[in-house]
C-alpha cells in the first residue's frame, strides 16, 4: 500500500476559461483523517472530484493510492460521496443498493438489511428515494458509502442536512473507519469537533491547501 | 470492472426501472396509435395506394415515438451527484455507455414492433410470416442504429444549457438516413417480398457505424 494517498503535482483545472484549481501542489498520507475547509467557491469540491477521478486535470500529475484516479483499479479504492444526492430517485432504498452492491462489488460481505438499519431507514426501504426527505437522502447516501469497502474515504460536506441523529450516525461510521487505519479525508465548514481528527487543512486560494493544524 | 459486465448492470438497472416507469412506455404507445388512428381517417387509403404510404407511416410515427423514450435514458444521470458517483465507481466508463445504447436500441425495438402491429391491424392489413421475419430484421438494425445513436449524443451533451433543444436538433438530421433506408426496405418488403438491396446495406453500414461509435468513443463522451 503506498505510504501517500493523494499526491498533486501543478495541477490545473479550468471551468468556461477560468481556472479553479491553479498550480496545486499537496500531499495527503495513508491512514490519516483530516478535516479540509475553505470559503464558499474556493474550490473544495472540484479539488475532490479531480482526486476521486470524476473530472480530469487539464495539466499536471495527480496519484491517488498509488495509481492515476481514473482506473478503474484506483477508483475502486476510493470511496467518494459528493455533496448531491447520488442514487436513483425512482427505486426505493432496497433497490437502489441492490443496483449499488453489483456497481461496487460488494457481494455478499454487505448486508443491506443491517445497513438500512443502521442508517435507521429500515422502515422505508421499499418507498421510492425521491419520497425521502433531505434528511433520510443523506442518510441514504451515506447507506450506500457503507457497502463498500475502500482505502481512502473523500466524503464532501456529509453533515449538511443531517439531523442530531444523523450527525451521531455519521460519527459512528468514521469512528469505525478511523479504527480500520483507513485514509478519511472531510470537507465541512459546519463540523466543528476537529478534536477528533489528526489534521485540519485550508483552502486559502486555487493554488494553495495548508495545513493548519 | 469489465465492459461486458458494467453495460449489464447498466442495461439490467435500465430494464429494472422500466418498471417504476411503464407510464411513460404506454404514453409512448398511446402517442403511435392516436398519429396511426389520424392518418387513417384523414386519408382513408385505397387498397392500391396502400402499399406506398404504410412504410412512411409506421417508420415515422416509430422515429418520433422512439425518439421521446430515447431523449429521456440519461434523465436520472443527468443528476450531477449521480454521474459522479457512477464517474468515481470501478464501473467501465465505454461500458456506461453502451449499457445505455442498448438500452435506447431496446426502447425502439419494442416501440417500432409495436406501431408496426397495430398499423397493420388498423389498416387490416395481412404479411405472410416471411414478410414479418424481414421487418424484424429492418427493424433490429434501425433500432441499434438510431438507439446507439440517440444514447451517445445523450451522454456527450449530459450538463449542457438547453440539452432539451439541442439533442434533437443533433438526433433528427442524423437520424435521416436510417428512415429513409428503413422506409424503402419495408416498401420493398411488402411489395416485392425481399430485404437484400442497396437501401439495406446503407441500414446495415448506419447502424454499425454507430455500434463502431459507441465502442470507441463511449469512454471519452462520459469524460467530456
Amino acid at each position: 500500500m503506498s505510504k501517500t494517498a493523494i499526491s498533486l503535482d501543478s495541477v490545473y483545472k479550468k471551468f468556461n476559461d477560468s481556472y479553479v484549481i491553479e498550480d496545486l501542489n499537496f500531499s495527503f498520507p495513508s491512514g490519516e483523517t483530516a478535516l479540509l475547509k475553505g470559503r464558499n467557491g474556493i474550490g473544495k469540491t472540484t479539488f475532490f472530484r479531480l482526486i476521486a477521478g470524476v473530472i480530469k486535470a487539464q495539466k499536471g500529475k495527480i496519484e491517488t493510492m498509488g495509481g492515476i484516479p481514473t482506473q478503474n483499479k484506483i477508483r475502486s479504492l476510493v470511496n467518494y460521496m459528493g455533496p448531491n444526492d447520488g442514487f436513483y430517485e425512482h427505486l426505493s432504498a432496497y433497490e437502489n443498493l441492490t443496483f449499488f452492491q453489483k456497481v461496487f462489488s460488494s457481494g455478499k460481505n454487505f448486508s443491506r438489511d443491517s445497513i438500512l438499519k443502521s442508517v435507521d431507514l429500515w422502515e422505508s426501504r421499499n418507498v421510492a428515494t425521491k419520497n425521502y426527505s433531505t434528511g433520510m437522502k443523506k442518510r441514504f447516501a451515506l447507506a450506500i458509502s457503507m457497502i463498500r469497502n475502500s482505502e481512502l474515504y473523500l466524503f464532501d460536506e456529509p453533515f449538511k442536512g443531517l439531523d442530531d441523529v444523523g450527525k451521531e450516525i455519521l460519527k459512528g461510521y468514521l469512528e469505525k473507519i478511523k479504527k480500520e487505519k483507513k485514509a478519511i479525508f472531510i470537507i465541512s465548514n459546519l463540523f466543528n469537533d476537529i478534536e477528533g481528527f489528526d489534521s485540519v487543512y485550508e483552502m486559502a486560494s486555487s493554488s494553495v491547501v495548508k495545513k493548519i493544524k | 470492472m469489465n465492459l461486458l459486465k458494467t453495460t449489464n448492470i447498466i442495461f439490467s438497472e435500465s430494464l429494472l426501472s422500466l418498471r417504476r416507469k411503464i407510464g411513460r412506455f404506454f404514453g409512448l404507445l398511446l402517442l403511435s396509435i392516436i398519429f396511426i388512428v389520424v392518418f387513417e381517417l384523414a386519408y382513408e387509403p385505397s387498397a392500391d395506394d396502400i402499399n406506398n404510404f404504410l412504410p412512411g407511416l409506421i417508420w415515422v410515427t416509430s422515429i418520433l415515438s422512439s425518439s421521446i423514450g430515447i431523449l429521456k435514458i440519461w434523465d436520472d444521470e443527468e443528476s450531477e451527484g449521480l454521474m459522479d458517483l457512477l464517474k468515481s465507481s470501478p464501473l467501465d466508463r465505454g461500458g456506461i455507455v453502451l449499457g445505455k445504447s442498448l438500452w435506447g436500441a431496446f426502447v425502439c425495438f419494442t416501440i417500432t414492433v409495436s406501431t408496426l402491429l397495430m398499423t397493420f391491424f388498423f389498416f387490416d392489413y395481412t404479411l405472410d410470416l416471411k414478410q414479418f421475419f424481414f421487418l424484424l430484421i429492418v427493424i433490429l438494425f434501425s433500432s441499434i442504429g438510431f438507439g446507439f445513436l440517440g444514447a451517445l449524443f445523450g451522454a456527450l451533451s449530459l450538463g449542457l444549457n438547453f440539452r432539451n433543444i439541442l439533442l434533437p436538433l443533433f438526433l433528427y438530421p442524423l437520424a435521416v438516413p436510417i428512415l429513409m433506408a428503413s422506409i424503402n426496405i419495408t416498401k420493398d418488403i411488402l411489395v416485392n417480398g425481399f430485404l437484400i438491396g442497396t437501401w439495406f446495406y446503407i441500414l446495415f453500414v448506419y447502424s454499425f457505424v454507430q455500434f463502431l461509435l459507441v465502442f470507441g468513443l463511449g469512454e471519452q463522451s462520459l469524460e467530456s
